[in-house]
């Protein structure tokens, strides 16, 4: 009998306008459908992150919220740190990508903390970078999703980008970069949400998690016909 | 004068585009907004001036009963079509309905203006009225962000003169009427309806938003009938042809608008109709379909209480009208689909919609990007169902199912 996998969703209220909670839901149907058990948690501002979690998730939201919860993730940032060293599982999208960087300055000129588990620094441009975008991670193949940010961010030396840009922008407009990537914590702009048609990833995160539990276990195939036909038409698209 | 020269210019552009065979009212708006920006002016001199509407949903509907309740009190209403509430569509228009005087033949002018739109030109429209409906997570890939958008909509306040009519159980739209000189009335529901009315700060969370006061309240909601408390008298109100509570809360703010403006009139409100693809039945020789616009979580979760069981055809499309980003339906609440009898995809993003399905285990018997083939196939196989589309995906199907109308009945 597996223990339940733990998944942390990281302010599902205040980040939450892209989509991104479809990351959740994809993460526990991979996982059910196999019977393998886990147990969700939404951990909001004043609440606290499990430490024994397996996974850790968190979304995109406006900048106001971003600012919001800028003190409360700072209270968090022992745990997150010890966790994201140990290798733990994290996904984070858009603005929590930002805010597990080492800094955010916005529109404004304000400068909001980051957790500095991620070597990136964001700076808010002139205009939004919007538009649908396709990107490829070595050995796990194209991803495809859907951007939406006024952060640029830059990488520095001790950070990995997490996949290269086919078409789209990423990170910046220098470069060819899309997000980033820390033992198994991965930064990206990357709506859809990502792990909604990029099935391979999401079961490249599920491994992930299982191997780091000492899990040994191979996923069972599921019938991804309808997720891959939406991964191929999603190329296609426009920008 | 240099109206009048402009009308006259816009007039011979028409009469010369459809001795040719076209019918643009892209190009006259265009010289109209070149030559004369001001034109749009007119519109505030009417004799009751002009009355705009904003917001993310609910707008086109709004716009559309306050036009027909005028219409049944007696008088002339100009107003826009939705699709054309840009600049241009509304200047083209004044263009063709001005008289070769220049004058515009109307008593009182409904403007439907997306919100920024409605940002931008209210400094020159100067509104006498207007209605913000509310600010949900629409269209972010033009926007940005929704505290963006309840700013665009502070300014329509702004520049409304006599009265701002606000939907007041909207957490961004609260604070509203403190930078207006104009009377400000709100309208909203009673507590134990705040359930049917989802906006985005609750989204994720149990949480019902505790919901203020309002001077128009939505106190009951039935299939064929609502109950207002308006300035706590009590009024009930025929709605039957009005699908779903969505458009209950749309009647309430129509009202309280002709209620203000108008407070003497004893107008009917009862047998109003939905604008096209809003709740909107359409038949296909003896099967009759209901047309839903969906554009948004809040719109489309709302939306999908109508008819719940029957058979639904969901077409999504990503062209920019409808948002190229479909990340949103993943905060549509699918789940309460599963009661219906069957459910069909379709449209540029019809596996997107079928993929969205599959991760709340809800199957899907069709799939086909095709909206043409769809539609035959769900027409074919079901003789009432309910059509949840895209903006541009209406478009299409509404002429697909005409078509498919007259064709049936030639036979």
């Amino acid at each position: 009998m597996i223990e339940p996998i733990k998944i942390v969703h990281l302010y599902p209220k205040e980040m939450n306008i892209y989509g991104d909670t479809g990351n959740r839901i994809v993460i526990e149907k991979r996982l059910s459908w196999r019977g393998i058990p886990f147990k969700s948690y939404l951990v909001g501002v004043g609440q606290n992150v499990p430490e024994d979690a397996d996974f850790v998730i968190g979304g995109g939201g406006q900048d106001a919220a971003q600012g919001g919860i800028e003190k409360d993730l700072l209270n968090k940032a022992s745990t997150l740190k010890k966790l994201a060293d140990s290798g733990v599982v994290m996904l984070m999208i858009c603005g929590m990508y930002q805010l597990f960087g080492k800094k955010f300055v916005t529109n404004e000129g304000k400068s909001i903390k980051g957790l500095g588990i991620l070597d990136v620094e964001t700076i808010a441009g002139e205009g939004r970078i919007i538009g649908n975008i396709v990107s490829t991670v070595p050995e796990m193949g194209e991803i495809v999703g859907y951007e939406n940010h006024s952060g640029r961010t830059h990488l520095g030396d001790d950070a990995q980008p997490f996949a290269r840009v086919i078409s789209g922008i990423g990170n910046e407009e220098a470069g060819e970069l899309e997000g980033a990537r820390y033992k198994n914590v991965f930064g990206s702009y990357m709506h859809g949400p990502i792990l909604s048609k990029n099935p391979h990833f999401a079961d490249g995160l599920i491994k992930l998690a299982l191997e780091r539990r000492g899990i040994e276990i191979s996923l069972k195939k599921l019938d991804d016909s309808i997720t891959e036909k939406a991964h191929q038409l999603a190329k296609l698209r426009p920008r | 004068m240099r109206h009048l020269i402009t009308i006259w210019v816009c007039k011979l552009v028409y009469w010369f585009l459809r001795r040719t065979g076209r019918h643009g009212a892209a190009l006259p708006g265009l010289i109209a907004e070149k030559m004369d920006p001001k034109l749009i002016n007119r519109l505030q001199k009417l004799p009751e001036g002009l009355i705009v509407i904003t917001g993310t949903n609910g707008k086109t509907t709004t716009t559309h009963l306050v036009a027909e309740v005028l219409k049944k009190m007696g008088k002339r209403v100009f107003t826009n079509h939705s699709g054309s509430n840009m600049t241009r569509g509304i200047l083209s228009s004044i263009v063709r309905n001005s008289k070769l005087n220049g004058r515009l033949p109307y008593d009182v002018a409904v403007l439907e203006l997306d919100e920024a739109y409605a940002a931008k030109l209210s400094p020159i429209l100067k509104p006498k009225a207007s209605i913000l409906t509310n600010v949900l997570r629409d269209q972010l890939d033009r926007f940005g962000e929704i505290d963006y958008t309840a700013k665009l909509l502070m300014r329509l306040a702004a520049n409304t003169t006599d009265l701002v009519v606000y939907n007041a159980c909207d957490p961004r739209l609260v604070y509203t009427p403190k930078n207006t000189k104009a009377k400000t009335i709100s309208y909203g529901y009673v507590q134990n309806l705040a359930k049917n009315f989802p906006v985005d700060d609750n989204w994720h969370s149990e949480k019902v938003t505790a919901v203020p006061q309002t001077d128009y309240s939505l106190a009951a909601i039935s299939a064929s009938k609502i109950g207002l408390l308006a300035k706590n008298n009590k009024m009930v109100v025929d709605r039957s042809k009005l699908p779903g509570v969505h458009n209950a809360l749309n009647l309430s703010g129509v009202i309280a608008l002709i209620n203000e403006l108008y407070p003497e009139s004893k107008v009917d409100f009862g047998n109003l109709k939905p604008p096209y693809g809003r709740g909107e039945e359409i038949t296909v020789g003896d099967r009759t379909y209901i047309l839903q616009l969906v554009k948004n979580p809040a719109g489309f979760s709302v939306a999908m209480g109508v008819e719940p069981n029957l058979p639904a055809l969901i077409i999504i499309n990503d062209s920019i009208a409808d948002s190229r980003d479909v990340s949103w339906l993943w905060d549509v609440d699918v789940e309460q689909l599963s009661k219906r009898h069957a459910l069909e995809t379709s449209g540029t993003r019809a596996y997107d919609m079928a993929n969205r399905l599959r991760y709340s285990d809800i199957g899907v018997s069709n799939i086909d990007v095709d909206i043409k083939n769809s539609i035959q196939h769900f027409v074919k196989h079901y003789e009432r169902g309910v059509i949840f589309l895209t903006y541009t995906a209406m478009l299409q199907t509404r002429k697909i199912m005409q078509k498919l109308s007259r064709e049936r009945r030639r036979k």
